[in-house]
């Protein structure tokens, strides 16, 4: 308390000193950008570092980081050094407030990148001055198609491809693949979901009776899943979608488990890739037992999921292999996985719309660098980044996984990539023929 | 509102600075009025006596006097006592007694410390108790007269106050510009209207909503003129804090055990779909309700064992499901507390100004509409996802279908005309408010930085038609907030703690009180708000004031009332 105070009247003592100043230099500093400086351009990140929603996704962030770190010691973007801010906001969205406040109106960041969430980014797009103060916010790591109104959020980027697009995608590959079974769905009860369902019937994909199921959020760890898999099993359900968080998936296959799949029940699992990362998912069954992680291995063989970005086992893709190469360096002592790549391709978009944004970047030029030419960075990804849309990639491909939960392209070979929108006014979807840019040299982008 | 550290009247506070219409009582001039006694101890001087009104004041000066008074004003206090087995609040109420600072005469932490600075302190305890800013803003005139006179070295004169006192403060600055050099209004409340009365209004709507959900018994709206309609008052906060207890009890549960055996207009069916954390939520989302208290941050998750992953991963969703799904229905539940008190006892009072009659009126409400979809988003989770949000906003519609608040025409016209604050600034000027405040909620100091805004805009237009210097702002707003994480825990679960800065009723920390007279200081020495960098820097020095003064706050229209 004493020292506390002594705190108090040394900032009394420099309020009194401040006095006399009058408003010219203050405006002054206010005309500068925030978050830029003549060495460094800080950026800003909010993610679930912690917490149950942890597993997997926080290694996104210390992987931009790393990338970044890399870039750092190639010479920077026009020689600033980029730091990032990493906020653990315990996907909370109440923390998430507080976080992206402290980023924007404490540590001044000049952007924001790859915040992570659905509850959470909306609470902070409501409650914080992300829009008041045009702070550009990149590369938001969810698919909420709803975060793609410049209208609403004008600074605002996707990165995922919206779980609209990935209905519509997951549908007309069922209708493709699987012409006359019976489909079913287990679906989380929120905009996730809803998104989802809007798709599948944009697609025209319908369900048996009895055959679509949902759970609200976080009761699939407390009440379980139970009765919503019985009544899957008990529709007669060939093809079942899960189209949950990966927590979901853990539990709805444990579940599956124990009513018979693999042994006297067979439907097609077909995951979305939210709810499908492997790492997560063995994370989560380690929770219990050697044996349940097992288990998870032998129920996710066979199971169909989607992804737009390679195989972080494709060790032969240019982009895959680089990434691996940065990550040994810069970020060590962390596994390589599906999670590491998502947040090194992430980075390497920020690198490129930073560079795009000009030598002298403004928030301003950062987000009309992206709406202009986002569409043309390199990528790992399979598909367009639609930024000029603020929309986020638009593609994605069919896998299945193997005995050792590894991700591989359906039939073997390349990828086929499907391609479509967020329009709910109908289920296009068409095979992809982007081309994918090279990665550039050395992994640095010198894009202008 | 009356701060003072002692518990009961601390929790007494939680009711205060709500409208209630003081009778419009004739006082005698200031003539009349004797001359304050004195004596000198320990190098202040003090003074005691009445105004012409009867209101008892309190005058300090140290020695080594800086020049600037200090006028506080404190807040509401209940126009009789409260019965003593009301649970928290019995005992207190019709409180006269001088207070020269917050927490005074009880706590006279801050009162001393702002002696020790040099500064002179006075106050009165108003001559009546109840709503009373009309002839509060009267004695204090006379006060500042008899201060003066007494004191001719006042170079200044700083008003302050809280709650009520904020809107006598701010009603003083109105009428009386030439007595005092700035003006310190601290969660002044205004709106009597939008908040109590037609359109729903947060304290209707929450006890309405409560009511509705937990426990129809409860009376809420047209008491019975007289002592019986106090003790009808103190019988519903009972009920409120008792299904309150009973709903915190069953938070850990899920299904139809979580609700209060009160809770007879609710489905059985609905019971056993929806915990009643869901609904105590909903009433929260759709009154504008802050969503974090005291005690709930409504972030920290319940302590976890990390000393193995395995313990780690099969804790964390519980962890982080009180986060999300527990801690923004805990909170509710303490506020709830804090907003029953005014939406009951203060009620009554208020009807019984206007015509002991029901003012109250939601037939126009469309509550569906008052839950945002970013609300939605946000708080799926705890609200038990869409199924649930449906089911509850279904259940809200058939409420009020079947018995929809009516108010009485006259009443509420009687109403509207207790509102005389008017948001007109002339004086310097910096409001105070907290982003999780419960009784002044944000959109009462959106309301008066629109007003200020306003006018300065109008200032400045009308200055550049004559091509003249656009005038300086004269209006500043500063808004507490508490720290991201406070929620404790012991062995027994969440601990209770009630004086956390930003939530609550008129709290700040001893630091943020300091800051608020020391620029009230400065806009008396400098006869002008103090510089922009010495605004930003106050903000920045303490974590417990928001950063800046653009906080994207609730206004009365966002909310819908």
């Amino acid at each position: 308390m004493i020292r506390a105070l002594k705190n108090r009247v040394r900032v009394g003592a420099a309020l009194v000193a401040l006095t006399g100043l009058v408003s010219s230099g203050v405006a002054a500093e206010a005309a500068t950008t925030p978050g830029v400086t003549k060495d460094t351009i800080t950026l800003g990140m909010t993610s679930a570092q912690s917490g149950a929603a942890s597993p997997g996704y926080n290694k996104v962030g210390p992987a931009m980081r790393a990338y970044f770190d890399y870039i750092n010691d190639k010479g920077g973007v026009y020689g600033r050094k980029i730091v990032l801010k990493l906020e653990d906001d315990k996907y909370v969205p109440t923390n998430a407030v507080n976080k992206v406040n402290k980023l924007i109106l404490r540590d001044k960041v000049f952007a924001l990148v790859g915040n992570l969430g659905t509850a959470t980014h909306t609470a902070a797009l409501k409650k914080t001055p992300i829009i008041k103060q045009s702070v550009p916010d990149l590369f938001v790591n969810t698919g909420y198609s709803g975060f793609a109104n410049p209208k609403k959020y004008p600074t605002t980027f996707m990165y995922l491809p919206s779980y609209i697009m990935e209905a519509k995608i997951m549908a007309k590959y069922i209708k493709d693949k699987f012409p006359g079974k019976k489909v079913g769905i287990l679906y989380q009860d929120d905009d996730f979901g809803k998104d989802g369902l809007a798709g599948f019937k944009a697609a025209g994909l319908t369900f048996v009776a009895g055959g679509t199921q949902k759970y609200a959020s976080l009761s699939q760890a407390t009440v379980g899943l139970t009765a919503q898999m019985t009544a899957l099993k008990t529709s007669g359900a060939e093809v079942i979608i899960l189209f949950g968080v990966t927590s979901a998936t853990a539990v709805a296959m444990r579940t599956a488990a124990a009513l018979g799949y693999g042994t006297t029940w067979g439907p097609q699992f077909i995951m979305g890739s939210v709810g499908a990362d492997p790492t997560t998912l063995l994370t989560l069954a380690g929770a219990t037992t050697a044996e349940a992680r097992a288990a998870t291995l032998r129920s996710l063989t066979g199971a169909l999921s989607l992804s737009f970005l390679p195989a972080a086992t494709d060790t032969e893709d240019e982009y895959v292999k680089k990434f691996i190469e940065i990550n040994t360096t810069y970020n060590k002592g962390v596994a390589w996985d599906n999670n590491v790549l998502v947040g090194m391709n992430q980075a390497m978009l920020v690198v490129q719309a930073l560079r795009a944004a000009g030598q002298n970047p403004t928030r301003a030029s950062l987000v009309s660098a992206l709406k202009s030419k986002g569409g043309t960075f390199a990528s790992a990804a399979y598909s367009k980044l639609d930024s000029a849309n603020n929309v986020g990639f638009t593609g994605y491909w069919v896998g299945k996984y193997n005995s050792t939960g590894v991700i591989a392209p359906v039939d073997g070979g390349k990828p086929v990539v499907y391609t479509t929108d967020s329009s709910t006014a109908n289920g296009d979807v068409a095979t992809s023929t982007f081309v994918r840019p090279a990665m550039p040299a050395d992994g640095v982008p010198t894009n202008s | 509102m009356r701060l003072t550290l002692n518990k009961t009247r601390r929790n007494m506070a939680l009711l205060l600075s709500v409208a209630l219409v003081g009778a419009v009582l004739g006082f005698p001039s200031a003539a009349t009025a004797a001359d304050p006694t004195c004596t000198t101890a320990n190098a202040v001087t003090t003074c005691t006596g009445e105004t012409g009104d009867t209101a008892k004041y309190e005058i300090r000066v140290p020695d080594d006097f800086n020049g600037t008074l200090l006028l506080w004003s404190h807040g509401y206090t209940y126009v009789a006592k409260i019965p003593a087995q009301v649970p928290l609040l019995g005992g207190s109420g019709n409180d006269l007694r001088a207070t020269i600072a917050p927490g005074a005469p009880d706590d006279m932490k801050i009162a001393n410390a702002l002696l020790n600075q040099g500064y002179a302190l006075a106050g009165s305890g108003f001559a009546v108790p109840g709503w009373n800013a009309e002839s509060a803003v009267k004695t204090n005139v006379e006060l500042i007269g008899i201060v003066k006179k007494k004191f001719p070295t006042i170079k200044r004169t700083v008003a302050w106050g809280a709650s009520l006192g904020g809107t006598i403060t701010q009603r003083l600055a109105e009428t009386n510009p030439k007595l005092i050099d700035a003006s310190l209004p601290i969660m002044a409340f205004n709106n009597i209207d939008k908040v109590t009365g037609s359109n729903g209004g947060y304290g209707t709507d929450a006890v309405w909503l409560f009511k509705m959900f937990f426990d129809p018994t409860i009376k809420g709206f047209g008491y019975t003129a007289g002592p019986a309609g106090f003790g009808e008052a103190a019988a519903d906060f009972g009920k409120v804090l008792a299904a309150v207890v009973a709903i915190q009890g069953g938070l850990q549960k899920s299904g139809a055990d979580t609700w209060p055996a009160t809770a007879t207009l609710v489905p059985a069916a609905v019971k056993a779909a929806l915990p009643a954390r869901s609904a105590l939520l909903m009433i929260g989302l759709l009154t504008g309700m802050p969503l974090r208290s005291s005690s709930f941050d409504g972030v920290t998750g319940t302590p976890i064992d990390t000393s193995s992953v395995a313990a780690a991963s099969a804790s964390t969703s519980t962890s982080t499901g009180f986060s999300l799904a527990l801690q923004p229905a805990l909170a509710v539940a303490e506020n709830m507390v804090n907003i029953a008190g005014f939406a009951t006892f203060a009620r009554y009072d208020l009807e019984t100004q206007v015509g002991n009659k029901n003012f109250a009126d939601n037939q126009n409400v469309d509550y569906s509409k008052k839950l945002s979809e970013d609300e939605r988003a946000t708080y799926n989770v705890a609200l038990s996802g869409e199924a649930g949000i449906d089911g509850l906003l279904a259940l809200v519609a058939g409420f009020k279908q079947a018995a929809p608040l009516k108010a009485d025409a006259d009443a509420l016209a009687k109403l509207k005309k207790l509102d005389t604050m008017t948001g007109q600034i002339n004086v310097p000027t910096i409001a105070f408010n907290n982003t999780e405040e419960t009784v002044e909620f944000q959109p009462m100091m959106s309301w008066m930085i629109e007003k200020a805004n306003a006018q300065h805009a109008a200032a400045v237009a009308a200055a550049k038609a004559k091509k003249k210097k656009a005038p300086a702002k004269k209006f500043a707003a500063f808004w507490g907030q508490p720290l991201d994480e406070y929620t404790k825990f012991n062995a027994a679960g969440p601990v209770v703690q009630n004086d956390t800065p930003g939530t609550g009723h008129v709290k700040f920390s001893f630091p943020q009180w300091m800051d608020i007279v020391r620029l009230g200081d400065m806009a008396a020495r400098l006869k002008r708000l103090p510089s922009q960098a010495i605004l930003d820097l106050t903000r920045e020095s303490d974590p417990n004031w928001y950063p800046t003064e653009d906080f994207d706050a609730d206004t009365f229209e966002s909310i819908g009332s």
